[in-house]
């Protein structure tokens, strides 16, 4: 055996302080119905911390027909007990209690997490995830207090290199690189090199930079060319490394957004993730640009030149820069989250959640949506209001059909939609709010992404609704 | 479950609401899925497969288990690791579901014959590399026979549900040969996988990766040419470490740690519950779909990115393109004019060379030299014997299989 971590291949995804994270995490689950109990089981397995269960009812026949965590054998027994025995039995590392009632009251408690299971959840201030499934739809609902995420993790990962500015250091350095001399050494000039003489002859011929889309990779591709010209084509490649990397030519701003979506809040001092917008603020107004982040690509180049610019150039000036935010985050903030904030400076996102209750009143209009899947979210909402009505789910007699279709009607006015085809809701109306086991565990799948996202504080979550179209193996993301 | 075997369906096929009822409900319970692999996605295949109303599964995997395994692959624990993945999972399941039967195989998938895979409407595949899948993609669509009017007949079309994780992200496809686009038919749409240039490594390393890639691929064989290396060796793996460590500090590169070591030299892809859930369940509905005609199939790949930066899932549901050239899939048909008296080693000569020439997935000609000794004893059969041994099917045309494509042959008797 080469490793002793069972946990390794997650925790090359979200590192060893996301895997603390969810070590840590406590996690409620309201209901035992199979869509949160698979939810959960994706949260067993990576190694939550610890689950509490809560639901009402005894085993019956149709739990041991779709639940997988309830076996043929404890009929009669407690769901909560059964299924926290049963998901516990996996993984010795979590914790756990179970709750035999009706309503749990969660006010004095913390949670990471609440699983909302087959069941509607208002509370606000938690990370919730809705879920319901309903035949072969299946409805996720995310809802978080306050999101922001530093490690978005995109999958194309953006360096701030500073071709186009450089800081003194590093345009004392490019200007000292001339392009005459061997070809081992041409073939290993470093492609940040190409780019900003490219830049300079650039601006030489036109008196100004390359500024649209054409300009950067017409024009300005034939620039980064006429500087190898005469080189066989065999050692220029660290010049089309240059080419595919053009647009790290031209700064990225995406940091400003972070500025522009968080309004300075008169309790700063109370969240960190101010206090590190704060601190980005004065420090853009003191230095003119962000500070530098540690990330660099590799290169085509000599081991001594990347090692040179890695840790020297660039090295030098991540810690300059590191030195002056820290000193304008007073202490507020630890070392390790200052080093991941600048890190991913250009990558940070905030999300403002709608509330349940904003959703239920009144969920935001969808205009271009090119699959079924918001056909489907009315669908649910006027099946709900069904049961909320008749205390049942609707069924093809006749007179279930015409009562769903009034309160259809009303839901499509509600949204601004003409009408929704017929056959979708005879269609609905023969599932019988039906949990079929299938589609809990595509859902429940979904719904554990989502929940170590919000949990570990990595990756972007949903905003806000996922409706699952099991019938056409579609699905849809709205933000209602 | 009853709900969605039972009520009039108008957005599903005909199949289903014309067998709705009692009958499909007893149907249900007599098909037979085949899952091949037992690892992250077979798990949930199956777990999935007998909550849906399949009360035969068999699963083929020859690998066993490993600690590394346990954040996701469920039905396995501490004291199984080094058991066979496809014996502890039946267990487990038939244990946890007794109505549900499940029969595991521990063989290479390419050991078992034709006729094995026939028994199965439904192959579900969670396999971990190209090879196997390339090899079970060939065998549905060596299972395709035709009428005489060349339309392929509805039985001997098995579908493959194809499904795959890297990290958060994932995909599943059905392939429905002559139908859809086969698995050969997307080969080139294969992401290429990383690798690091020669040169690089041997004379300019920048990354760890580097230094890790010197070790492995021209220390080993230098200072070890004995021995073979093992990847799951603790001792073989630390060796590779050490050595790429001494390297990168002599190259003042940072970042060698033995864990980075197991992941280059491995090739190890991220894996987790959450993903290998969410894939392993679309392709059991597809399955289900499959079976009973219920809604309508997913046409023909889905791809899911739980890791996206804009929207935080990115889901595309994409009909992949059948390839004119296709080297399994494309077809070209040879009509041949024999007499019932001849032996079939006529056709050697009006076969193009290197062919395997098969009837009802049974191979008549080969000319692979491993296996042709033992089929010599048919070639000196005539047209008529072979028909009497119903080896051949007057309506049905054989199959010639060369390395680039397939190629039907109706046969016409004078
Ligand atoms: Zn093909």
């Amino acid at each position: 055996m080469s490793s002793n971590d069972k946990y390794d291949r997650q925790v090359r995804i979200w590192g060893p302080h996301g895997q603390t994270k969810l070590q840590n995490a406590r996690v409620l689950l309201l209901g035992c119905d199979p869509v949160g109990v698979e939810t959960l089981k994706n949260l067993v397995l990576p190694g939550i911390g610890y689950v509490v269960i809560v639901d009402s009812k005894v085993v019956t026949e149709s739990d041991i027909e779709n639940n997988f965590f309830i076996p043929h054998d404890t009929i009669g027994q407690s769901r909560a007990k059964v299924v926290l025995e049963y998901l516990l039995e996996m993984n010795q590392d979590v914790k756990g209690e179970w709750h035999q009632v009706e309503n749990f009251d969660v006010k004095e408690q913390h949670y990471d997490l609440i699983i909302a299971n087959e069941q509607r959840f208002s509370e606000t201030k938690f990370n919730l995830i809705e879920l319901q499934t309903y035949g072969l739809v299946g409805r996720m609902r995310l809802y978080s207090p306050k999101c922001h995420i530093i490690e978005t993790k995109p999958m194309n990962q953006k360096y701030d290199l500073r071709i186009f500015n450089p800081f003194q250091e590093l345009k004392e350095y490019f200007d000292s690189i001339e392009f005459e001399g061997d070809v081992d050494y041409l073939s290993h000039i470093p492609y940040i090199v190409i780019l900003y003489k490219a830049l300079q002859k650039y601006h030489k011929e036109k008196g100004k930079y390359p500024s649209t889309f054409s300009e950067k990779h017409k024009d300005f591709k034939q620039v980064i060319l006429s500087l190898c010209e005469g080189l066989e084509y065999q050692y220029t490649g660290n010049f089309y490394e240059a080419i595919d990397n053009i647009d790290q030519a031209f700064n990225s701003e995406n940091w400003k957004n972070s500025l522009e979506s968080i309004e300075i809040e008169q309790d700063v001092n109370e969240d960190q993730y101010f206090v590190l917008i704060s601190a980005l603020r004065q420090f853009v107004q003191i230095h003119g640009a962000p500070p530098l982040g540690k990330a660099f690509p590799d290169m085509k180049c000599f081991t001594q030149t990347y090692v040179h610019l890695k840790n020297t150039l660039y090295g030098t000036k991540v810690e300059k820069d590191f030195q002056a935010f820290q000193a304008l985050c007073q202490n507020k903030v630890d070392d390790e989250t200052i080093r991941l904030f600048i890190e991913n400076i250009q990558d940070l996102k905030s999300i403002t959640y709608r509330t349940i209750q904003q959703e239920l009143q009144q969920p935001n209009e969808v205009e271009d949506y090119d699959n079924d899947c918001y056909i489907w979210y009315i669908l649910l909402r006027s099946v709900n209001e069904f049961y909320n009505t008749n205390n049942r789910w609707p069924t093809q007699e006749k007179g279930d059909t015409q009562q769903l279709q009034e309160i259809v009607d009303k839901q499509c006015r509600l949204v601004n939609v003409d009408s929704i085809p017929e056959t979708h809701v005879i269609e609905i109306c023969r599932y019988e709010g039906a949990k079929l086991h299938m589609i809990a565990s595509v859902l429940g799948g979904m719904a554990s992404q989502e929940a170590v996202k919000l949990i570990t504080n990595q990756f972007v979550p949903i905003n806000n609704t996922l409706i699952y179209n099991g019938l056409k193996s579609e699905a849809s993301i709205f933000e209602f | 479950m009853n709900s969605i075997l039972n009520t009039f369906s108008p957005l599903s096929k005909d199949l289903y609401n014309e067998y709705r009822g009692q009958v499909m409900i007893e149907a249900l319970a007599t098909q037979k899925v085949l899952v091949i692999g037992a690892g992250g996605l077979g798990c949930e295949i199956l777990k999935t497969l007998a909550l849906s109303g399949i009360k035969e599964i068999h699963v083929i995997d020859l690998d066993t288990i490993d600690l590394t395994n346990l954040n996701r692959q469920f039905l396995f624990r501490m004291k199984d690791v080094g058991k066979y993945k496809a014996e502890v999972a039946a267990e487990f399941i038939m244990k946890r579901i007794p109505t549900c039967k499940v029969i595991p195989y521990t063989k290479k998938i390419q050991e078992f014959p034709i006729s094995f895979y026939s028994e199965f409407p439904v192959i579900i595949a969670g396999l971990d590399n190209v090879e196997a899948r390339r090899w079970i993609n060939r065998v549905v669509i060596q299972m395709v026979q035709r009428d005489e009017n060349d339309k392929v007949i509805d039985d001997t079309r098995h579908y493959l549900i194809d499904g795959g994780t890297e990290g958060l992200n994932g995909q599943a496809r059905v392939i429905s040969p002559f139908e859809t686009a086969c698995y050969e038919c997307t080969l080139s749409q294969l992401p290429k996988q990383l690798q690091y240039q020669m040169c690089t490594i041997a004379s300019t390393p920048r990354l760890p990766e580097h230094c890790i890639a010197y070790a492995y691929e021209v220390l080993w064989s230098k200072e070890q040419p004995n021995v073979k290396l093992d990847k799951d060796n603790f001792d073989h793996m630390n060796w590779i470490y050490q050595k790429a460590l001494e390297r990168s500090k002599q190259f003042n590169i940072e970042g060698v740690t033995y864990k980075l070591t197991l992941g280059v030299v491995k090739n190890i892809i991220p894996a987790v519950a959450s993903t290998n859930a969410l894939i392993a369940s679309i392709c059991t509905v597809e399955c289900f779909k499959i079976l009973t005609g219920n809604g309508s199939q997913l046409n023909n790949y889905i791809q899911w990115y739980g890791q996206n930066h804009q929207t935080g899932v990115g889901i595309n549901v994409i009909q992949q393109e059948r390839l004119e050239e296709c080297t399994e899939c494309s077809i070209q048909t040879l009509e041949i004019l024999v007499k019932r008296t001849d032996k079939i080693s006529v056709l050697l000569t009006q076969l193009p060379p290197d062919i395997e020439l098969c009837s009802k997935g049974q191979t008549l000609i080969t000319n692979n030299i491993r296996r042709k000794q033992g089929f010599d004893h048919i070639l000196e059969k005539t047209f008529q014997e072979l028909i009497d041994e119903q080896l051949i099917d007057v309506q049905t045309a054989l199959k010639a299989f060369d390395k680039n494509k397939t190629i039907n042959v109706r046969i016409n008797y004078e």
